[in-house]
């Protein structure tokens, strides 16, 4: 997918450079006592707060603020109790649960949510991973149905631009078909926002 | 020949902390911090494409670029150090190098003070001149008798049946800091009309310096020592009697094509050094034009700053003291003697430097060491100073 960065976004990005620098620059005429005189101060603050403010503006004029606060729009509307998380990896579904995301609120999918997609990946996959994959996808299908009950929407998190998360989402209607719920498809370009916005939420639940 | 990719990786993420984490007294470092001034920094970004500086260039030359100002910044750098014609080049060497090989002939003499840097003797070498040197007055103090400059033009006189083709003189010297007597040596010099050059590679950008009033003919400096600028920049000067020959400019025409390049300059081989390094040096002139304004307290710190380091027993300050500039050579011997007893030998210094905040002694000198004050803080002065006493108490090295 082609992004599109107008002059205007190009100046802006080239403003938040140029006063992230004058701090950046500050600071070092600083070092390593740290602490700046009067006027470097305002100076500083002043670049600082011109640098969040031009930055802000070149989000929201590239779309990229409503992106990635996505997630955070998702959930607002949302029951905690009503609601599960599928995300890929398994090791983004222990940071989830290492921060307060209940082990019953999550799954991870693991890799493809099928055997054909796992075999477009890689035709040349050997028999015995097949194996493996279709024993990882009785498990999480298991481990969904199990999970599933009472849930009325799942959250599918995916990182943009994975191959691996572009074939899941392509199968997402597998899983509502199948269990009747709603499924929201969340692509993030940082998973990190992901941990920073569901543990809070299921802290409500 | 392809590389594989995992080779190239040591060549990705390269930075450095130590301006920011250490207070650094590399001696050749301190004068040349460019990143401390943000105008620079944006600068060197901005134009930091290989011809950068080109994009209008009509004329073919870099001093003559106007936008971005790079033909008022050669008049005004001229202003600034009072000489009649600046070129911007990669380095002092270079500079030292044009002038010898433009003003001297293979075979000529030049008189060289004994404390001038390796590039010096090089430069001549390369121009095929022949060097005589003023002997320094030795330890401890290592300056440079003015009157010994007249001694040895005599003496080239009386061997070659003709005066010197160049007396050089290096203004502060990298071993030991001494300012020296400059005015003088010129004087000299044009008693017995012979082109005086001045080596102003740690003093031109740290304080105030006029080629009218020190005399010099032709002035070399290197900017990333001394003038807050990105590296390779260096500077050579004229004046109006030495100019034209220096800067002369091409003759050479293709004898089949008929090309020429009546524009470019040949000791410069044309163009010296486009884009950011240029852009650089042109936006550190008005922090270096305030800066040099405060060199009498960046004296007061390097004095202050060996008050404090001569205190401990068995370290002195070599060169001129009270010093004139912020370049201090120390000798210890209460140190070299904890080093020969020590498990990291001559790197405990270093360890122990490092460990309390401090860079810029060389890893392994114990013995003799060299560093700079220039553009630390009060702060920072006092705590380095502060770093070597209690190292030495650390060793029951007695203070005074």
């Amino acid at each position: 997918m082609l992004f599109p960065f107008s002059i205007d976004a190009v100046r802006k990005l080239s403003s938040v450079i140029d006063a992230l620098l004058t701090a950046w620059s500050l600071v070092r005429m600083s070092a390593l006592h740290s602490i700046l005189n009067e006027k470097a101060e305002v100076e500083f603050a002043e670049k600082l707060l011109s640098a969040h403010r031009v930055l802000s503006e070149l989000l929201s004029l590239l779309g990229l603020s409503q992106r990635e606060n996505e997630l955070g729009n998702v959930v607002s509307e949302l029951d905690p109790n009503e609601t599960l998380v599928l995300v890929v990896s398994s090791s983004l579904m222990r940071r989830l649960v290492g921060n307060g995301v209940p082990r019953e609120k999550v799954i991870s999918i693991g890799g493809p949510l099928s055997v054909e997609d796992a075999r477009a990946l890689n035709p040349n996959i050997s028999e015995e991973s097949m194996r493996s994959i279709e024993s990882r996808l009785k498990t999480f299908w298991r481990e969904l149905e199990r999970k599933i009950k009472g849930v009325r929407t799942v959250i599918l998190i995916l990182e943009r631009g994975g191959k691996v998360d572009e074939l899941i989402a392509k199968r997402a209607g597998m899983i509502s078909e199948r269990f009747g719920v709603d499924v929201k498809v969340v692509y993030l370009t940082n998973l990190d926002s992901c941990v920073e916005v569901l543990p809070s939420f299921f802290r409500g639940s | 020949m392809p590389l594989e990719p995992e080779r190239l990786l040591k060549y990705r993420n390269l930075t450095r902390s130590t301006e920011v984490e250490m207070i650094n007294l590399h001696p050749i470092q301190s004068g040349g911090r460019a990143g401390n001034y943000p105008e620079v920094v944006k600068a060197v970004l901005n134009f930091i494409d290989g011809y950068s500086t080109c994009d209008y260039c009509i004329k073919g030359r870099l001093d003559e670029i106007e936008t971005p100002p790079l033909c008022d910044f050669h008049a005004d750098l001229a202003e600034f150090i009072e000489m009649d014609e600046v070129r911007l080049l990669p380095g002092c060497r270079q500079a030292q190098f044009a002038a010898f090989h433009s003003l001297a002939s293979p075979g000529d003499y030049v008189v060289i003070d004994s404390l001038a840097h390796y590039s010096t003797y090089l430069a001549a070498e390369r121009a095929g001149l022949k060097i005589v040197e003023v002997p320094n007055t030795g330890f401890p103090y290592f300056e440079m008798p003015p009157e010994l400059y007249a001694e040895k033009i005599e003496e080239v006189k009386r061997a070659t049946k003709k005066p010197p083709a160049l007396v050089f003189l290096t203004h502060v010297d990298y071993s030991y800091g001494n300012l020296a007597d400059a005015e003088v040596i010129a004087k000299i010099s044009h008693e017995y009309d012979v082109p005086f050059m001045l080596n102003c590679a740690y003093t031109l950008g740290r304080m105030p310096v006029s080629g009218r009033k020190l005399g010099a003919d032709v002035m070399v400096a290197s900017l990333h020592k001394s003038f807050a600028s990105p590296a390779p920049s260096g500077v050579l000067a004229a004046n109006e009697e030495y100019a034209d020959k220096i800067f002369r400019k091409s003759m050479v025409k293709g004898d089949w094509s008929g090309r020429a390049f009546p524009n470019k300059e040949v000791e410069l081989l044309g163009c010296t050094l486009p884009g950011c390094v240029a852009v650089g040096v042109m936006a550190a002139f008005p922090y270096v034009v305030e800066r040099v304004e405060r060199w009498n307290e960046e004296v007061e710190k390097a004095r202050y700053f060996s008050s404090q380091l001569t205190r401990i027993e068995g370290v002195i300050q070599l060169g001129q003291s009270p010093h004139n500039h912020d370049l201090l050579h120390f000798e210890s011997s209460s140190f070299f003697e904890v080093a020969r007893a020590h498990s990291r030998k001559g790197f405990f210094l270093y360890d122990e430097l490092k460990s309390r905040g401090i860079t810029g002694v060389q890893p392994g000198l114990s013995r003799s060491w060299k560093l700079s004050t220039y553009g630390q803080c009060w702060e920072n002065v006092r705590k380095a100073a502060q770093a070597f006493l209690e190292i030495a108490e650390k060793y029951n090295i007695p203070i005074s």
